[in-house]
């Protein structure tokens, strides 16, 4: 009678033991999981606004006559931002080169140096569009964005 | 006897708790993946958004700005309401789960006129914005309308 309350007691508790086990394991997969799906979400996030946010905030730092011109870059369209000074004329291009959108400031009659530019964020696709009356619109990988010029002006 | 009894019902309170902690945490989580799916949708309604204050501050009229938000039919007139749909990766699509609104209220001014528009995001056919932002604009010398 002992022997066989003691089997009992002993399937109870492995059992229990499996509960315990299963719900802990049911549990990390699941919070492993849900945690996966948000930091990509919240990466998705930060580079769609990233990327797009620079690209405003960069046309609108140079947003005045001539100054914004859609060119051409290595791998498609290049965003010309140019900046003329006292000492002579500069550019700030912005382009698609193997993956990533970079940017470089370089006089303007010099030649496009994307080796050496600085990397903004990746990305398979440029392009720039004049779409109305004065609005641009560029498209990367992580979407697209339209900016009105307040000089009314796009090259 | 009365051991085991005791042994039995304090592992039932313990497997009690346990399950007890197991929903706790599972509704943590499944709230985090709600949070998560409410900041891609209100990301993506932000961009939507603000590109629509950017087409409003371009437009001439309300008749332009459905010009300028029409892209493979995904933009119509609802009264005197300019609307504009974009399927989940934010492409013009006129079965888009994204509907913009777009309000555009020209007043006449001294010199020119003052355009004030609201643009509302939604998702689907649900009444509640996901975003909303107001903007103004000044169209000198001609009339909007």
């Amino acid at each position: 009678m002992r022997e066989e309350q003691g089997k009992h007691l002993h399937g109870y508790t492995a059992a229990l033991l499996g509960i315990f086990a299963a719900g802990f394991l049911l549990l990390v997969v699941f919070g492993t999981k849900i945690y996966l799906q948000t930091v990509a979400g919240q990466n998705s996030n930060d580079d769609r606004r990233a990327l797009l946010t620079y690209l405003t905030t960069a046309v609108r730092a140079y947003d005045g006559q001539d100054a914004v011109v859609i060119g051409a870059g290595p791998e498609g369209d290049a965003l010309l931002l140019r900046d003329t000074t006292a000492d002579g004329s500069y550019e700030h291009r912005i382009y698609l080169y193997r993956g990533n959108l970079v940017e470089e400031y370089t006089p303007s009659d010099g030649a496009l140096s994307p080796d050496s530019a600085e990397i903004l964020g990746q990305t398979d696709t440029f392009t720039i569009e004049k779409e109305g009356r004065t609005l641009l619109r560029m498209r990367t990988e992580q979407g697209s964005v339209l900016v009105h010029l307040r000089s009314g002006e796009v090259g | 006897m009365r051991r085991h009894t005791a042994f039995y019902m304090s592992t039932l309170f313990l497997l009690l708790l346990f399950m007890g902690v197991l929903a706790v945490l599972t509704g943590v989580f499944s709230q985090a993946q709600k949070k998560s799916a409410e900041a891609k949708q209100l990301t993506a309604a932000t961009e939507l958004a603000r590109n629509a204050a950017e087409a409003v501050a371009d437009a001439g009229s309300r008749a332009d700005l459905l010009t300028l938000l029409q892209e493979s039919g995904n933009a119509a007139m609802d009264g005197e309401t300019v609307c504009a749909s974009y399927d989940e990766e934010l492409r013009p699509s006129a079965a888009g789960i994204y509907r913009v609104s777009i309000t555009y209220e020209p007043t006449a001014r001294i010199g020119g006129t003052l355009v004030n528009s609201t643009v509302t995001v939604r998702m689907g056919e649900n009444p509640e914005a996901i975003c909303s932002l107001s903007t103004a604009v000044y169209i000198r010398g001609e009339r909007a309308g």
